[in-house]
């Protein structure tokens, strides 16, 4: 079973880097992509869909930053909710903001983990080496 | 309360001397439609009272002294605070003096009526422009009590068509002085009204921009808490890749040693062992601060915002749980509590806050070498609890006092410890925020005593 692709939407092309070396040196095999903005995000996904929609809730995983340029990271999510094919993809929300506002407006939609950062990376191999266990 | 400011004029002539002194309010009216009111008053009330006096003088066959005295008298009192009533009392006067007439020349015939009426109508259309709406009611009653005065004091008779007169003619005085009011409500009341609209209409105003401002500084927070935030964040794990790297390059650069002369070899060396762990070391700090600076300021911004609340806060309760939180520098023989009140309202997270950073501080300053010991009591007093917080530690320099609440500033002796200046700064806008003040005592080398206070709402009441 091939594994499933990890997409990073992530604007900091720094962090972005940091994110993949990072996973990688934890041994964590996966594809990993990379969008810049939302907008590219969606426009990926929505190009990938096939008819059923389960699958691809398990070829990918995102990893979402809440700070992008454009369309932020709440808005994406609700636009992959409006999106049956999409909505199932199961999302990691990344960010560095602790603000109860924040963290409020996570709660919303549906997500594996809201990390902070700097990123706990040994907990995100972790999630989404569990996505298919 | 506006306060009276008197600006004396370069040069008075004689006239307006005069006229100042016959006609200027009293001290204490501070009002400007009061002042206005009571100026004309003034002037008014004496100039028909001269006019009257000199009338019923002319006319020697009225008892004259005693309507012209109330006049003046109401008159002097017209000058003092108790405008109203002076002038009450001078229109008492003058109706007294124009019933006493009536009463005399009961003969309408002889005496033209259109006179009588312009008479009675001048000085009360005059005086109930300067009235306030109540005094109506007075004026009423000093009509009905001066018809009842001519009747038993003076007169013994009165033929029954005169009372009718009389009663006719207190009727259509009420009416003039309703209508009077009114006027003067046009002129004196509704300038004040309007003066009170404008002003809220300013306050409104004024709310809603400082709603907004205080709007765009959650967002300069929000800001600062992600974009200033993101790099530090990317300084930081960089410096750990470069580490990485490092290590992974060094066994190569160790098995190449040996190819190199001894001259080439000692730079390598330095290069690699020394000086780029000390540049990632140092880079990392300066995030490092950079990052607690940021998290600071965000603390401060965010003081303003939040609405203080009141709490029942148990002070020995937080103050031991805070104290607990260093269990080495703070053991028990090392702190002195004394007997502190049981409960204080005030706002709790406040509260907690500024004896934590004072705690903290304590501890972090600390003289080297010397075990520290805290002693904190408090202070109750009529309206208000008094902390203190003393320590033993390194003293604050006295050159530098006037620095110790300022924002970025540091003591000269804090080198060895880490800090940002911004955590003094930051409790005292915590003390004042609820109405509290702050401030120390220090002798270099040997203690600083803190002490704040808090407004007690529970003794208020």
């Amino acid at each position: 079973m091939t594994l499933r692709t990890i997409v990073i939407i992530e604007d900091d092309p720094a962090h972005a880097r940091i994110i993949e070396r990072m996973l990688s040196r934890l041994g964590l095999q996966n594809p990993l992509l990379r969008c810049a903005t939302g907008n590219e995000a969606l426009q990926l996904l929505e190009s990938l869909v096939n008819n059923s929609s389960t699958a691809m809730a398990k070829q990918y995983a995102l990893l979402i930053d809440i700070n992008l340029p454009g369309l932020n990271g709440f808005q994406v999510m609700e636009k992959l909710d409006a999106n049956t094919a999409l909505t199932g993809i199961p999302r990691i929300i990344i960010s560095t903001s602790d603000e109860p506002y924040d963290v409020r407006q996570s709660e919303k939609f549906a997500h594996l983990a809201y990390l902070i950062k700097p990123l706990d990376y040994a907990r995100i191999v972790e999630l989404i080496k569990g996505l298919d266990a | 309360m506006a306060t009276l400011t008197s600006t004396i004029p370069a040069k008075q002539n004689i006239a307006s001397q005069i006229w100042d002194a016959l006609t200027r309010p009293h001290i204490t009216i501070t009002e400007l439609s009061e002042r206005r009111r009571a100026t004309i008053a003034s002037a008014l009330l004496l100039a028909l009272a001269i006019s009257f006096s000199v009338l019923l003088i002319i006319l020697p066959t009225l008892p004259v002294i005693v309507p012209v005295a109330l006049s003046f008298i109401g008159y002097a009192i017209s000058r003092s605070q108790h405008i109203n009533t002076g002038i009450g009392l001078s229109m008492f006067a003058f109706v007294l003096s124009i019933f006493w007439q009536m009463a005399i020349v009961t003969d309408w015939s002889s005496v033209s009526a259109l006179g009588y009426m312009v008479w009675m109508v001048v000085p009360v259309v005059l005086s109930g422009l300067l009235f306030p709406p109540r005094i109506t009611f007075w004026l009423v009653v000093a009509l009905i009590t001066s018809i009842y005065a001519l009747r038993f004091v003076v007169f013994t008779n009165i033929p029954a068509a005169g009372f009718g007169v009389a009663g006719g003619f207190v009727t259509m005085l009420s009416a003039i002085i309703a209508l009077a009011s009114y006027l003067q409500e046009f002129y004196f009341l509704r300038p004040q009204l309007d003066e009170i609209r404008r002003t809220q209409r300013e306050l409104e105003t004024k709310n809603r921009a400082l709603e907004l401002a205080n709007a765009e500084i959650k967002d300069f927070s929000y800001m600062i808490a992600h974009d200033l935030r993101s790099p530090l964040v990317n300084m930081t794990e960089y410096v750990n890749e470069i580490r990485y790297s490092l290590d992974t390059v060094k066994p190569a650069i160790e098995a190449g040693m040996g190819t190199l002369t001894t001259e080439q070899r000692s730079p390598v060396q330095l290069a690699v062992h020394s000086d780029l762990p000390e540049s990632l070391d140092y880079l990392e700090t300066s995030a490092k601060r950079l990052n607690n600076l940021v998290g600071e300021i965000l603390r401060l911004a965010r003081v303003g915002q939040r609405e203080t609340t009141q709490d029942k806060v148990a002070l020995p309760a937080l103050i031991d749980a805070i104290v607990k939180r260093y269990p080495h520098a703070l053991t028990e023989q090392s702190v002195t509590i004394g007997t502190l009140p049981e409960q204080v309202v005030a706002d709790k997270v406040i509260v907690e806050e500024v004896i934590t950073n004072l705690i903290d501080n304590a501890v972090k300053y600390a003289q080297p070498g010397r075990p520290l010991h805290l002693d904190i009591s408090a202070e109750t007093k009529p309206d208000s609890v008094v902390i203190h917080i003393r320590d033993n530690g390194r003293g604050i320099p006295t050159a530098e006092n006037s620095n110790v609440f300022m924002p970025f500033r540091r003591a000269s002796n804090t080198n060895d410890v880490e800090g940002t200046g911004v955590g003094l700064y930051y409790v005292r806008a915590l003390v004042e925020r609820q109405g509290g003040r702050i401030w120390f005592t220090s002798q270099p080398g040997i203690g600083t005593t803190f002490s704040f206070s808090i407004v007690n709402l529970i003794a208020q009441l």
